[in-house]
This record gives C-alpha cells, structure tokens and sequence, in this order.
C-alpha cells in the first residue's frame, strides 16, 4: 500500500519544486527589474546644419566668345562676355585653359597670337593678362558677389612680326573655363 | 442551638470576610506588581528618496544651428547643464533624431568637438575637449558619451564645435543646400 503513495508524493514534490523555482524566478526578475536608479533627461532637438550653394552664370556658357576666321597680320578681334555671381557667396574667380589645338601643330599659330583679357566692367579696360595665346595657363581676376556682374574682353592680335607664310591657313582652338571658389 | 447558629453564620461570615481581604491584597500585590524601569525612544527615523534632477539652459531648443555653411565653415554653439537634484548624478550624452533634410547626408559629412568647461563649483575649470579627437568626429555621437559625474549644484557648459571639412570640389560640389537636423540628449542617473 505504501508503494501506491510514492508516486503520488514523487509528484507532489516535483511540484513543490516548480512552485519554489517559480517564486525564485520571480524573486530575480524583481530584483532585477528593481535594479532601477533615478534619471533625469533633457533635450535638445533642432540643430540644423544647410550647407549654402555657389554659382555663376556665364553669358556665353559652352558657346564661342570669339570667331576670328581670316584673322591677317596686324589685325584684332574682340569678343565679351559677362560672368553674373550667384548661390549663396562671393566667390573668386579663375579663367583657365581646358584646351589648345592648334592646326597644323607646327608651326602653332598660337605661338603667334597675342591673347588680352581685359575686365571691362566699369567701362575701361583694367588688363587682367596678355601673352601669347600658346602660354596661357590660367589668371586669377575678381571676386564676383551674388548678383554682381562683371564682363571680360578677350581680345586676339596677329602681330605682323609674327606673321609666317608656313602660318596661312592655320587655326587655334583654345577652351575656356571660369571657375569660382567660395570666399 | 440558637446560639450555635448564630457562632456558625458569624464564623462563615470571618471567612468570607478574610478571603475577601486576602483577595483584595493579593489584586493590590498584582496590580501594584512594580519593579524598575527605564525608557528611552528613537521617533522620526524619517527616510526620504532623493531627487535627481538638472537644469539645461536651452530646454527643447537647439544649441546651435548654421545654415548657407560652406566648406571649411566651423559653427559654434553652447549649453549649460547642471546638476539641480539633491544627490549626484552621471551625465551622459547621446543623439536622436538625425535627420537627412536635404541630401546628400550631411551628417556622414560633419564633424563635431565638444569642449567642456566647469563653472560650478568655483573656480571655473579649463576647456577640455571630451568629443571628436583632433580634426573631430562625425556629428552624431556614437556611442554615447559619458561626461562623468556631477556633484549636487554642480555644473558645465558644453561648446559644440560643428565643422564643413575643407575637401575638394568634386567632394563637396555635391552637399550644396544639403541639410540635416540632429537631437542631443543629455540624460543623468544615480
């Protein structure tokens, strides 16, 4: 009759033994939930950065400024154009050659030619560079505040002196760039 | 036999009488049952929670924004945050709320040091940068910083220092009128 009983307690007492777990369980998740300490929070939300934005306008952006077809000894041609400051700053600004070809390539007509920038802005000629067109590199001219303008003259001279019969029929191709930096 | 009665009923009644007296002397020796005594008392053992609390100067504002920034534009902000509760606390600070406004993500871009600078208590400490090492980090602050602990009343101000990296035109030509929001918490415990 006693060997009835056992599996009865063996049962009772595995769930004793649940019943302890369990409460142990949920004595550590207590504890650990009440592992909790003061806080204190503040914020500051809002802080927002926009960067600005440069541009410019080049009245003869990607078109020629100046076509000198049959250009003589002693002659000179002029064309213009007007740089117009936009975005957010005054920039610098830097007229630099892309490109030069020259057609034959020897002799270059571009060693013979004369190349003159000129700021006209106010009316009168300030030069900003003069050489030979074959030694153009790059020059520095204005700072140009948004919605300011200035215009640039670009003037090419076929000095007689320079004037070569290999020279006739030749050409040149020289491929501006204005390029403004942020001040 | 009268008499016999009578000596009977006045013995009953001595009885009567001495075990009422000797109940009454042994309630007397209870009730005044006294002995020495001495007593003391500890009241108010009061307890109290503290509070933990501090004060920012510019509460569910921003410390600094910039706008129309361009490369190698550095923009400056301060805030104050000071231990007001009455225990100490550590102070940490993290980001939320990072936010792509306009892309390019500008915050993969700038950069942000943080100096700290003790006021209270007396003297006023020295700037010590505490975020962003020497050309600074990226402006959100991940992870977050631990700025220490603060005593009671004691307080700092933190300048945020917020950078454009100087980079090349084809680095940066992209991020013109990109812009962004960030959140800093400041978030104290005991």
């Amino acid at each position: 009759m006693s060997h009835k009983g056992a599996p009865g307690a063996k049962v009772k007492k595995a769930f004793l033994t649940l019943a302890v777990l369990a409460l142990l369980a949920v004595a550590l998740q207590s504890l650990v939930f009440s592992g909790a300490s003061f806080t204190s929070k503040s914020a500051n939300p809002g802080n927002v950065f926009t960067a600005g934005t440069l541009s410019h306008v080049n009245s003869k952006d990607g078109q020629v400024v100046l076509s000198a077809a049959n250009l003589r000894p002693g002659q000179s041609l002029n064309g213009s154009l007007t740089i117009t400051g936009g975005g957010d700053f005054s920039a610098g600004y830097t007229i630099s050659k892309v490109s030069l070809t020259d057609t034959p390539a020897t002799p270059a007509l571009s060693a013979a030619l004369t190349l003159t920038i000129d700021d006209m802005t106010t009316g009168v000629a300030v030069q900003e560079w003069s050489g030979a067109a074959s030694t153009f590199s790059s020059v520095t001219v204005d700072t140009i505040a948004p919605g300011a303008t200035r215009t640039y003259r670009f003037t090419l001279t076929y000095p007689t002196a320079n004037a070569v019969p290999a020279l006739q029929g030749a050409s040149m191709t020289l491929r501006l760039q204005f390029t403004g930096v942020q001040q | 036999m009268k008499r016999m009665k009578f000596l009977f009923g006045q013995r009953r009644m001595q009885v009567l009488l001495t075990l009422a007296v000797l109940l009454l002397a042994v309630s007397v020796v209870i009730g005044s049952g006294a002995n020495f005594t001495s007593t003391s008392a500890n009241p108010g053992n009061v307890f109290t929670a503290g509070n933990l609390t501090h004060s920012n100067s510019k509460p569910g504002a921003a410390i600094l924004t910039a706008v129309k920034m361009k490369p190698g534009d550095v923009a400056n902000g301060t805030v104050v945050i000071t231990n007001t509760g009455d225990i100490p606390g550590t102070f940490v600070l993290n980001n939320a709320n990072v936010q792509t406004l306009v892309a390019p993500a500008l915050s993969s871009l700038l950069t942000v040091k943080i100096y700290d600078t003790k006021l209270l208590p007396l003297p006023v400490g020295a700037e010590t940068q505490v975020y962003g090492g020497s050309t600074g980090a990226l402006i959100a602050t991940d992870p977050a910083l631990t700025l220490g602990s603060f005593a009671v009343g004691e307080s700092h101000q933190y300048r945020f220092e917020v950078t454009f990296p100087n980079g090349t035109p084809a680095h940066d030509n992209p991020y013109k009128l990109s812009s962004m929001s960030i959140e800093y918490d400041w978030t104290s415990s005991s």
